[in-house]
């Protein structure tokens, strides 16, 4: 470990602290996943089915759901942030912290994920909505057992992506108080010169985005038939 | 083969509206399909038949007329209604549509699921519908690895799970290569035999109508401009759309416009003249060319023959160029037509006219 002492001079006393750190990183990316996840699948699979065509074809819905994802997309983050946070406060009850973290996150990111979701499932061969359609299948067999079953390869590699550019968000709700890997290398490193710790925050920053890619590519690997 | 009715459209239309144009791809069409038949809807893409027979499943919703399947009015059913009497109306593709990420066996049963059947029902149902295609030994197999034949027997087995009355083929075999396209057709015609499914039957190929269809409807623009039972559509088919289609299947027109190259060449007198000869049953089996020289001196000099079997018909086909005295040639066709041989004069300078 002499070697890290010496060119990690101040991040080597720091071991809570990155530990405690990498704990808030993943806790916000895990919670924000979850929420971000179930609201944008649905509201994904809501564009899908009600789009122009669609299996449960709704002018009004669709041209609803899709102004808020463009609307909520066009926000930059760190503005959205300041927006929300009285949301927040009314949510979380504080606007500061991991958890308050939670909320901008979860509007940030869904709106992304309801797009790729959308994506990935425009994907799915209407000729093979049209063959479930005709052995009877009604709109729910359908979403459940062929948009998300056929769909299942692409909206891996969707969710990655989604989950990369989360851990991007991450670090930037840490740096105005959502504590984090971001936090630390703003707040301590950046702030204090200590640019190892900046150094070393992004690095177990990277490791957790390359964990993420190769988990996400095996997987979709796994369960594409398609070739 | 009855004459109970099981499909009856009538008076469809369909229209599309699309950025302010008006496409009317069904106009005012009437079909009836009885039970046990194989029908077949030959046109050219775009001529409506796709979206006639959607109709009949409703995946198409007509802008008027009647729909009814199986005594039941398909148009006034409930989205639930619709669903279980979609169960009964089985439908192939061009393009297969299976799902990738689906093993063969659960393709299969795909239709089978949220239904009555235990999981070790809907097996057996599989295993059973999988050995009716011949595809047994794929069951775990995904289509991707699949040619388009075995796809189209999964979508095959597929379409029967529930148990149909009536299979639609919307030209599910026109991504196939000729001997593919005959291996499935022969499994059609099993199928109808053997289940006495109902089948209608969606091509731009009269071949495929040829092989193992019992009636046929020919549509144009929207229209169905003839239709009735295969033989008489073949032997006596009244517009010439329906004349192309048949020519094509039974390949005289590649032959004719041989022919004719060679004949403008030849250089035909008014003692020769060629002309196609179309016979239909028992008459093919008469010695037509040998009583012709023996009774009115005329040479018949054969370009071209050919027999195809319909529904057991024989219906013959004979290119020839008759040499003879302008009266004996008048002579023998009389006798030609008494005989109830069908007579064409063909004209080289005209390929259109056959």
């Amino acid at each position: 470990m002499t070697w890290f002492a010496k060119y990690f001079p101040n991040a080597v006393t720091m071991k809570s602290d990155f530990l405690q750190a990498t704990g808030e990183t993943l806790y916000m990316t895990f919670f924000t996943a979850i929420v971000a996840g179930i609201l944008g699948m649905a509201i994904g699979v809501g564009l899908i089915v009600t789009q122009p065509g669609g299996i449960l074809e709704n002018r009004i819905v669709y041209n609803i759901l899709d102004k808020i994802v463009n609307l909520c997309r066009s926000i930059p983050f760190v503005i959205l942030l300041a927006v929300i946070a009285p949301l927040t406060r009314l949510i979380v009850g504080t606007a500061i912290g991991t958890t308050a973290a939670i909320v901008p996150l979860v509007i940030g990111s869904a709106p992304f994920y309801a797009r790729q979701i959308q994506n990935a499932l425009s994907e799915v061969d209407r000729g093979v909505i049209e063959a479930a359609e005709s052995v009877g299948s009604g709109p729910i067999a359908i979403i459940f057992r062929v948009y998300l079953r056929e769909g299942l390869p692409d909206i891996i590699r969707s969710s990655v992506l989604t989950l990369i550019s989360l851990i991007d968000l991450t670090a930037m709700a840490g740096a105005i108080g959502g504590g984090g890997l971001g936090n630390l290398a703003i707040n301590v490193g950046y702030s204090r010169f200590e640019s190892d710790v900046t150094i070393l925050a992004m690095l177990i920053i990277l490791v957790i985005v390359f964990a993420i890619q190769l988990l996400g590519d095996l997987w979709a690997r796994k369960v594409d038939h398609t070739a | 083969m009855t004459n109970e009715a099981i499909i009856q459209l009538k008076d469809i239309d369909v229209t599309f509206h699309n950025k302010g144009q008006t496409v009317t791809a069904v106009k005012n069409v009437s079909l009836t399909v009885n039970r046990g038949d194989i029908y077949g809807v030959v046109g050219y893409s775009g001529a409506g038949k796709s979206t006639l027979v959607r109709v009949i499943n409703r995946l198409q919703r007509p802008t008027a007329g009647s729909v009814e399947v199986n005594g039941q009015d398909i148009l006034a059913l409930k989205p639930k209604e619709l669903r279980v009497a979609r169960t009964k109306i089985g439908m192939i593709f061009q393009h297969f549509n299976l799902m990738a990420s689906r093993t063969i066996a659960d393709n299969v049963g795909y239709p089978l699921k949220g239904g009555e059947l235990s999981h070790e029902e809907r097996q057996q149902k599989v295993a059973h519908l999988l050995d009716l295609v011949g595809l047994t030994e794929k069951a775990e197999d995904y289509p991707a690895q699949l040619s388009g034949g075995q796809k189209q027997r999964v979508a095959i087995a597929r379409a029967l799970a529930n148990d149909p009355e009536i299979l639609i083929s919307d030209e599910a075999t026109s991504a196939l290569d000729p001997k593919t396209t005959s291996s499935i057709l022969e499994l059609l015609k099993r199928l109808n035999r053997q289940l006495g499914l109902t089948v209608v039957l969606i091509t731009h190929e009269m071949e495929a109508v040829k092989e193992i269809c019992n009636k046929v409807a020919v549509m144009d623009d929207g229209e169905i401009i003839e239709r009735g039972d295969l033989v008489s559509i073949f032997s006596r088919p009244e517009k010439p759309l329906t004349q192309d289609f048949i020519n094509t299947a039974t390949q005289i027109n590649q032959a004719l416009e041989k022919i004719y190259k060679q004949a403008r060449t030849l250089g035909l007198d008014d003692h020769q003249q060629l002309v196609q000869l179309q016979y239909v049953g028992a008459s093919t089996d008469a010695p037509l060319i040998t009583d012709l020289y023996k009774r009115y001196g005329v040479v018949s000099n054969i370009l071209y023959g050919n027999v195809e079997i319909l529904q057991d018909t024989p219906l013959g086909n004979l290119i020839v160029v008759m040499t003879g005295d302008p009266d004996k040639l008048q002579a023998a066709w009389q006798y030609c037509q008494d005989a109830g041989i069908t007579i064409t004069h063909l004209k080289p300078t005209d390929p259109e006219v056959a």
